[in-house]
């Protein structure tokens, strides 16, 4: 078996114990937060739970005997790939998050965009010419970024760019206008950190003597920079992103919600004001899942930039 | 080694070629399907009257079961019809049912039903098909919080304009809870698979209502086009698309717009911030009416400090409504008198009385309950023991709460009583209201529309097959209670209701605070609007137009 092999199947069947985790203590956490899942069912219907219908909503939901015959119960499903119904719709919730992902993906792909679209640059050049006008530009886009609440940027934006200047539709998932506003909002948040992260390590780079012998043998300097400074650099913020891009593919409440974005992160955060188990349980693993794959997929690029890091 | 992954990048060409697939896929993720980028609330011709209204949840038409609870409630009275409706202060009107009669115990109704009438589909409407509805829904364990469900013992489809319901009791509102917006309502009996299966699967949302389902996205839109087999006055517009908008300021922002035509209601709710801004737009107006809910704080009848009357009368008058709702409330509103808005049935002038703002006697009452504050800290204290109370909020389905809540704090601070605020996330909220009673007092909010006055009073103030009534527990307000339900005779109900208002009032059981407005905002294009008549129909959609 080649060592890719070998590394890629140890990953993946690490990813069974991490589930499991992830599932008890979501589980568990649940179960420890206030209220009764059927009562809220009920509740969140409209309608006043008397026991009787209480006692018919916990028969239906699978809620009878103690909790961890419930979660027995359900990790049997799992075993048998049924996520089980959501206890508030009724429909499998394999179906719901299949529904409401790809929503969230085409976000989280165009959010990355606008911050590689901003971070990149910025940091580079901030790098490249420290005190110049886009070294300030990119510290406070920096600033702005981290410290401006995602709903705030959000609303501004659609005051701004869809209400008064009309060159954006407010709300809703269409074509490439619906997409442009959250994607920003997501992404310019984002891209904070990285402008830092890749000015800095630039700047440590741009220090080595590596880049000293590539300018020294007569490279031209976009060579040094892009071919040499640069692949070196990108290092620390690719590990950054393994992780944001799995945060931004478990959906964005807030900005999901203001954009009326029907993603999987509203959807998620819902469930858990409904105590909807199965709904959260499925999601919970769906996200461990995707956590893994990405980080795989970080490690498998840093082989990429850095030869020297080998997979074993 | 890594030969694989050494092969595949080894060469920066390729590693380029990689940069521009991302990109690719970048672009991809940022492409959408060009069919859908279309704008709704634009470009309509003459004959396409289309109104865009937000709403705050997911319409659920795949789901929108007449017999269950799913989806948005506004949406079954617009598709399903009930055999009555509700008209202004719980008036009953002909629907379905032309006419009606009730035999003398109160036990047996007898509907004589609307000749001609088609379901959207074409089916026929009838006795039978009308039997069909109510045999869904009637006697389930879900529905148990509806007399009508659980003293319902037969129907029958005399003929076929005629359906006779056989209770076995009487029940005065028995007719109001057949206007409710579900479970009651009829759907018609090829909405199921198999089709006219009483136990069959719910297909599609088939109803006599002015409108049907033309089509619908999960958690974006539903698109509602007039019923072409509607039996009473067909509709103006030519399309309704009910589109989702969780977050109230993007409804405010999408009005302004022009994205949206329509918002508000207890459907799309429009915070109270936004109004001085509508107010002032030029395209926007705005149309408030009472809604039939109130706002009031419950007081834990348990606890020892305010069972003494004397403190709950003190703390009634402590607070000076009028001035939480000009200065905090932007006007909007109205301070609450008695417990129930005029709205509701039963409620007139002369029994809607309560206490009114009076600080002086407030602190006499307290004074004359042996309360004194003997260490000069501003509270009040008896046998050593500090007046403290805590109040228990929270803010995720009324944010106005807070203010409120706050409010009442300032207020009861002047008279020498220190309320502590303790905002709860809903669930351990509802647990403290309904099963826990962890709290001193709790702001609450009476039921709404049909539900009011008999279905609040049963609910909070009577006991329950669980234990002792929810907000405020006393014999002699049970025994009234019981005695009203299966009263037929409307003279005698209405006394029966002046009675258990007076005691509420005479034993100050709760502290009234606020009636809400149900308040709606849509694009001045839009005429010919008009309220409904409760906030599950709050607008009259068949005659709104758009210019």
């Amino acid at each position: 078996m080649s060592e890719i092999k070998r590394f890629l199947l140890k990953r993946l069947l690490a990813l069974i114990p991490v589930l499991l985790g992830v599932s008890v203590v979501t589980f568990a956490l649940i179960n420890l937060t206030p209220g009764d899942p059927a009562e809220i069912a009920i509740r969140a219907s409209g309608v006043q739970p008397t026991s009787e219908a209480v006692e018919a909503m916990r028969q239906k939901l699978g809620l009878e005997g103690p909790v961890y015959r419930q979660y027995i119960r359900w990790l049997w499903k799992v075993i048998h790939l049924d996520l089980g119904q959501s206890f508030n719709s009724g429909l499998p919730v394999a179906q719901e998050l299949l529904l409401r992902f790809p929503a969230t993906l085409r976000l989280a792909l165009c959010a990355l965009a606008f911050t590689a679209v901003i971070a990149l640059p910025l940091g580079i050049f901030a790098a490249i010419y420290p005190g110049s006008p886009i070294d300030h530009i990119s510290r406070v886009c920096a600033l702005l970024g981290s410290s401006m609440p995602g709903f705030w940027l959000g609303l501004l934006l659609i005051y701004a760019l869809a209400v008064r200047l009309k060159l954006f539709p407010v709300v809703g998932m269409g074509g490439i206008k619906h997409l442009v506003l959250p994607a920003f909002t997501l992404g310019f948040g984002l891209a904070a950190p990285y402008i830092r992260l890749l000015k800095t390590s630039m700047l440590e780079v741009l220090q080595k003597d590596f880049i000293n012998t590539a300018r020294a043998k007569g490279l031209r300097e976009r060579l040094v920079i892009a071919r040499h400074a640069l692949k070196n650099a990108l290092l620390p913020a690719v590990t950054l992103l393994g992780m944001n891009f799995g945060g931004l593919l478990s959906g964005s409440f807030i900005v999901e919600t203001i954009f009326s974005w029907p993603g999987i992160g509203k959807y998620a955060v819902d469930a858990i004001f409904l105590k909807d188990y199965t709904v959260i349980q499925g999601y919970v693993l769906l996200m461990a899942v995707i956590f893994v794959l990405v980080n795989l997929l970080v490690d498998l690029c840093y082989v990429f930039l850095d030869p020297r890091i080998r997979l074993s | 080694m890594n030969s694989f992954v050494k092969k595949i990048f080894k060469e920066q060409k390729r590693a380029v070629a990689l940069i521009f697939l991302l990109l690719a896929a970048f672009t991809a993720g940022c492409s959408g399907t060009a069919s859908d980028t279309q704008q709704p609330g634009t470009g309509q011709s003459a004959n396409d009257k289309q109104l865009v209204v937000a709403v705050s949840t997911d319409v659920g038409v795949d789901q929108l079961d007449a017999a269950s609870y799913k989806g948005l409630i506004q949406a079954y009275p617009m598709i399903y019809d009930g055999l009555v409706e509700y008209g202004e202060k719980g008036e009953i009107l002909p629907s379905l049912a032309e006419s009606w009669d009730i035999s003398e115990d109160g036990k047996v109704y007898t509907f004589h039903l609307r000749k001609g009438v088609k379901f959207s589909d074409g089916t026929d409407f009838n006795a039978e098909a009308a039997k069909f509805s109510m045999e869904r829904w009637y006697g389930d364990p879900a529905n148990s919080s509806l007399n009508v469900s659980n003293a319902l013992k037969s129907v029958e489809a005399v003929d076929p304009y005629t359906l006779k319901l056989t209770f076995d009791k009487a029940y005065y509102p028995f007719l109001s809870e057949l206007t409710y917006p579900r479970p009651v309502r009829i759907i018609s009996p090829s909405a199921v698979e198999p089709k006219g299966d009483v136990k069959g699967k719910f297909v599609k949302p088939i109803g006599t209502g002015a409108w049907m389902v033309e089509s619908y996205t999960k958690d974006q839109q539903a698109v509602l086009v007039p019923n072409p087999n509607y039996w009473s006055k067909k509709p103006n517009l030519s399309k309704i698309v009910l589109k989702v908008i969780p977050d109230p300021q993007s409804r405010v922002m999408a009005l302004k717009s022009g994205e949206v035509d329509f918002s508000g209601g207890t459907m799309g709710k429009i915070p109270l911030e936004s109004i001085p801004t509508i107010k002032n737009s030029d395209t926007l107006k705005m149309e408030s009416t009472s809604s039939t809910t109130s706002y009031f704080l419950v007081f834990n009848y348990q606890n020892p400090l305010l069972q003494d009357i004397h403190v709950r009368k003190a703390i009634n008058l402590a607070l000076n409504k009028k001035s939480m709702v000009d200065n905090l409330l932007g006007g909007v509103g109205k301070p609450a008198q008695g417990l129930f808005q005029f709205t509701v049935p039963y409620v007139t002038e002369a029994n809607n009385q309560w206490y009114e703002y009076d600080q002086a006697q407030a602190k006499d009452l307290l004074e004359k309950a042996g309360y004194k504050d003997t260490n000069g800290d501003g509270i009040l204290e008896k046998d050593g023991k500090p007046l403290e109370l805590n109040l228990v909020l929270q803010n995720q389905e009324y944010p106005e709460w807070k203010t409120m809540c706050e409010f009442t704090q300032a207020q009861l601070q002047e008279i020498g009583i220190k309320l502590n605020l303790q905002m709860l996330e809903s669930n351990a909220y509802y647990d403290a209201l309904w099963t826990n009673r962890q709290y001193d007092l709790i702001i609450y909010r009476t039921y709404s529309d049909s539900w009011n006055p008999h279905g609040f009073l049963m609910g909070l103030f009577h006991k329950t097959k669980d234990g002792a009534a929810v907000a405020w527990s006393d014999s002699e307000l049970e025994k009234l209670i019981d005695q009203v339900m299966p009263l037929m005779d409307e003279n005698e109900r209405q006394k029966k209701y002046d009675e258990i208002f007076a005691l509420m009032y005479q034993k100050a059981v709760c502290a009234p605070l606020y009636y809400p407005d149900e308040i709606f905002v849509f694009n001045k294009k839009v005429s010919g609007f008009a309220f409904g008549t409760n906030s599950y129909s709050p607008v009259k959609w068949e005659e709104l137009d758009v210019k």
